[in-house]
């Protein structure tokens, strides 16, 4: 019937050619009605979406979002770590990048003043200044920032008001002389230290693993480290802690008067973690010094 | 039909429309092929994608005083469906039952592009602006077409219809700087869209099409005309009715002003400061919460005297005086106002001119204009520093000229073009007399004016030269308020700021403002310029300060330039430092109708009356602090000797006690 009816407007038309023209006709209908040519291709190009690149206003958006979330992070995490984090002045200062300060409380101020030797306190602030400001009551916080190569300490009551300030440069505050004077001897005549000695090799191998943070929460001054003459031998870590969140290192050297010890402060928890890396290590390796290289 | 089928009957044609629509089809399908490879990857979750909380920015009494950036997206049951109903209606009223693609309005819009001249008519489904908007820039060519057209067929295969609609009522650019209805209700109706009528909705809904042409704020007329036509659709397609049609077109809508039109200078400032120093990432993105120092009440009292005054002077000014050299007859006179908290160098309010969108140049802080004799207060400080003259020692006013190596002979003249012999130094202070400011800069050296001012906080770089003293290096307004708080503080000097504190969006704090404070200046001498500046606000040329009521401790200094291209009124209380810059922008002069020149005295102090009168009431000031060396003497403002009960016009000046010797300096030997 269909057939026929088709041959009325086409009589010339061969057979093979109408089956292919009616099942364009039903094909072109159907998808009309149902758009299935639309949904195959939407189907197809969903299964290999992931195989193609972020493109467009919306990741672009993404992408921006996403690094204003790091750099956001990283300031914060810097700002906390030495708000939070540090365990000495010198730890504080050392952290401190340039153009940016730390706020920290009136309490935790006077806890690193007290820890500081006489004459880098004398640096910061005269003793007698700290009571007087002390004794107003009103100071609330302590700002330092690192401003060209300056440390700005700022005394502040509760609306930022500067009670006292003091400026130091960066180079003349004596960080060496914020740990104890170096031991001349080995680090094997410090009992304390006997029980975690290891290679200068595997400790600042280890050491180099470890992310900028941390690294400086064990060794703050690693400058220091490398203006010493002779050739580091040993790292021995001390057995008691020498604060709530400190813990005393100790860098054997030896150089042409024999072996002498440096003292560094780490933080406990990253001098912690350092040694369960280094025992890690040297079950495999057996690299833990008991023998003086 | 009869004649129709029988040409049919007789042509082959019919078999050339499915061959010509398979070629067609490979084609489009080898094309496709081609583009597939840069087809962007469509997220997981689309509906309220990039959902990011605005950068909130403050005021100092705690007001959201402007968003920046975020994307603030709504659930798709929360908007109004007044808005929904309306947005279908008009963009795609098929959009429920398509798969992405409209076959019917193609060929429709095919028909009318084609056939019809000067008529383009668009076919882009729901789904495929949300595809253009999410993905693709809004260039028109054919391959961004196909990209949009494969990318919508996907979304349709990705997603529910009601997260596509969520999607793109949350994308939708509305203008002015709302993307999504959610932004888009606050900014034009100061609700959010789940609360939007019927009215409010016909007229956002027809804003996308053209969001700069149907702008109400720009556009109102215009606007309207496309809200009828919304409800017009809506009417057809079934989703309203008449009665609904005219009532909703006849309401009166309430547009929302909280736009960022207001404060917005100070908020271009306080943007740049941001930008400047966490990059635009963290501005834009990164959902902080800025909290800046303007106090909207100062900052509104500012904007409503600077406008009232310029438009006051505007019309007392003559046109023409201004308008001969003037290549632009419509440049319009200008002003520039700061204020700063004397105590803590906070910026309470900033104008930098008359409106931000008309010319965003901010005068406040980045003009550089002669400030005139409104600079003397620095040489004055810097004469009474070298130890050799008091305010009561008596100079000559006379004709002078000093030559200067290399550049010729220098001969000011006073603003009067007289001179009134000998004088007081207090007297010729407050008098602005120019001769003897500049026998005090030959005598204390240009570098000392301009160490002296830059302890104080001018940051510009001044030419060393004597005219520096008469105030021809050019400062800002926002330098000149922060210099004179030095003086109101009693030579505290206060770093000024426009942001106190900024934090993340937990409320971890990235920077706090620390108010720094330094001694620069000599309290005792710097409270006898205090004193001084106190008389150019009782006898000398600012006294249009009393005039308008102000009657507490204020002191000032005014300043005018040559030709009258600029006139300046700086001031402080013990609690603000406010200074006010007048003028146009190309340094055409000021003159008054009658042909008197505008002054600082008539043209920016009375603005800077206007606004300390209104701030004063909310910033309470006390008396000036004076020193414990200072002792006060009547003087003859002739001589200088000790008044008596014959001396005429007798005035008071402050001196440090060491130095109060009444004594009868003549200055007159200096040899010039």
């Amino acid at each position: 019937m269909i057939w026929n009816g088709f041959r009325y407007f086409v009589p010339s038309i061969s057979k093979k050619w109408s089956l292919l023209v009616l099942i364009f006709s039903i094909l072109l209908a159907t998808e009309i009605y149902f758009g299935w040519i639309e949904y195959l291709v939407g189907q197809w190009l969903r299964s290999h979406n992931d195989n193609r690149p972020e493109l467009g206003v919306v990741w672009e958006i993404e992408h921006k979002k996403q690094i204003a979330s790091d750099q956001l992070s990283k300031l914060i995490n810097n700002r906390s770590s030495i708000q939070n984090g540090s365990v000495s002045f010198t730890h504080m200062l050392v952290s401190l990048s340039e153009g940016r300060g730390v706020m920290i409380s009136y309490a935790h101020f006077v806890d690193f003043y007290r820890q500081l030797p006489k004459s880098v306190a004398n640096k910061v602030f005269c003793p007698y200044l700290i009571l007087k400001t002390a004794s107003k009551q009103s100071w609330d916080r302590t700002y330092f920032e690192k401003i060209k190569n300056k440390i700005n300490i700022y005394l502040l009551d509760s609306n930022n008001n500067i009670l006292e300030q003091n400026n130091i440069k960066h180079d003349l505050l004596d960080f060496s002389s914020m740990v104890r004077p170096n031991f001349n001897g080995s680090i094997d005549d410090l009992p304390n230290f006997k029980n975690n000695v290891y290679s200068a090799n595997v400790f600042f191998s280890v050491l180099s693993t470890l992310p900028e943070n941390n690294r400086r929460n064990i060794i703050n001054l690693p400058k220091k480290l490398i203006n010493i003459d002779g050739e580091i031998l040993r790292v021995g870590i001390s057995d008691i802690f020498h604060s709530e969140k400190t813990i005393e290192l100790g860098i054997e050297i030896e150089d042409s008067y024999g072996y002498r010890v440096v003292f560094f402060h780490g933080n406990l928890e990253d001098v912690n973690n350092i040694i369960s890396i280094m025992n890690n290590w040297d079950k495999n390796s057996n690299l833990k010094s008991t023998i003086k290289q | 039909m009869k004649v129709f089928l029988k040409l049919l009957k007789y042509h082959k044609v019919i078999l050339l429309i499915p061959i010509l629509f398979i070629v067609l089809s490979l084609c489009i399908i080898l094309l496709s092929f081609e583009v597939i490879n840069d087809l962007p990857q469509i997220p997981k979750s689309i509906g309220r994608v990039n959902n990011t909380p605005p950068t909130e920015i403050f005021s100092a009494d705690g007001n959201l005083i402007f968003t920046l950036g975020g994307c603030q997206t709504i659930e798709l049951e929360k908007v109004s469906k007044n808005f929904l109903y309306a947005i279908v209606a008009t963009e795609d009223h098929r959009f429920w039952n398509h798969s992405g693609v409209s076959k019917l309005r193609i060929l429709k819009a095919l028909f009318v592009t084609l056939l019809i001249s000067d008529k383009v008519q668009g076919a882009s489904t729901i789904t495929q602006q949300l595809a253009k908007n999410l993905f693709f820039s809004f260039e028109k060519t054919c391959m961004r077409k196909l990209r949009e057209f494969l990318v919508a067929l996907q979304i349709e295969a990705q997603f529910s219809k009601k997260e596509i609609l969520e999607a793109y009522v949350n994308q939708i650019p509305f203008g002015s700087g709302a993307y999504g209805i959610e932004k888009a209700a606050k900014i034009f109706f100061n609700k959010s869209a789940s609360s939007l009528t019927l009215s409010e909705a016909s007229l956002l809904a027809g804003i996308p099409k053209s969001p700069t042409r149907y702008n109400p704020y720009l556009y109102p007329d215009r606007a309207k005309k496309r809200q009828l036509i919304v409800l017009k659709r809506m009417l057809q397609v079934g989703f309203i009715d008449k009665n609904q049609l005219m009532s909703s077109y006849e309401q009166p809508l309430c547009y929302s002003h909280n736009n960022a039109k207001i404060n917005s200078y100070f908020l271009d400032a306080v943007i740049k400061y941001l930008e400047k120093n966490y990059g635009s990432e963290i501005v834009y993105h990164g959902s902080l919460k800025v909290h800046t120092t303007m106090n909207s009440q100062i900052q509104h009292f500012a904007e409503v005297s600077m406008e009232n005054g310029l438009h006051r002077l505007e019309k007392q000014i003559d046109p023409i005086y201004g308008a001969n050299k003037c290549i632009d007859s419509d440049i319009r006179l200008q002003g520039a106002i700061v204020s700063i908290d004397v105590n803590t160098g906070a910026v309470l309010a900033m104008v930098g001119g008359r409106d931000f969108y008309e010319t965003p140049f901010n005068r406040a802080i980045k003009s550089n204009r002669q400030p005139g004799s409104s600079f003397k207060p620095f040489l004055y400080y810097s004469a009474f520093a070298d130890g050799k003259i008091s305010p009561n020692d008596v100079i000559i006013d006379k004709k002078i000229s000093i030559p200067i190596p290399g550049s010729g002979i220098w001969e000011p003249k006073n603003f009067g073009r007289n001179y009134k012999g000998p004088i007081v130094i207090k007297k010729a202070f407050v008098d602005s007399i120019n001769t003897v400011a500049a026998q005090l800069v030959d005598k204390v050296g240009p570098k000392a004016v301009i160490d002296t001012a830059h302890k104080c906080g001018i940051k510009s770089k001044l030419d060393p030269v004597y005219s520096v003293a008469l105030g021809t290096s050019g400062v800002s307004p926002f330098e000149m308020a922060s210099a004179f708080s030095t003086f109101a503080s009693g030579g505290i000097y206060r770093k000024p700021y426009i942001v106190s504190r900024i934090e993340n969006i937990n409320g971890q704090v990235l920077e706090e403002q620390v108010i720094n404070s330094c001694n620069v200046l000599n309290p005792a001498i710097c409270y006898q310029i205090v004193d001084m500046m106190c008389d150019v606000v009782k006898i000398g040329p600012g006294k249009i300060v009393r005039y308008m009521g102000l009657n507490m401790d204020v002191a000032g200094k005014t300043g005018t330039t040559n030709g009258y291209n600029d006139a300046w009124f700086t001031g402080f209380t013990t609690s603000l430092s406010t200074s006010v810059w007048v003028g146009f922008d190309k340094c055409y002069g000021m003159k008054y109708k009658c042909g008197i020149g505008v002054t600082g005295g008539t043209g920016a102090a009375p603005i800077w009356s206007d606004f300390m009168l209104k701030v004063t009431e909310i910033c309470p000031s006390v008396p000036f602090n004076i020193p414990n060396n200072i002792s006060f003497c009547m003087i003859d403002p002739v001589t200088g000797n000790k008044a008596n009960f014959w001396t005429k016009n007798p005035i008071q000046v402050a001196l440090i006690k060491e130095k109060s010797n009444i004594k009868s300096l003549k200055i007159s030997n200096i040899k010039r």
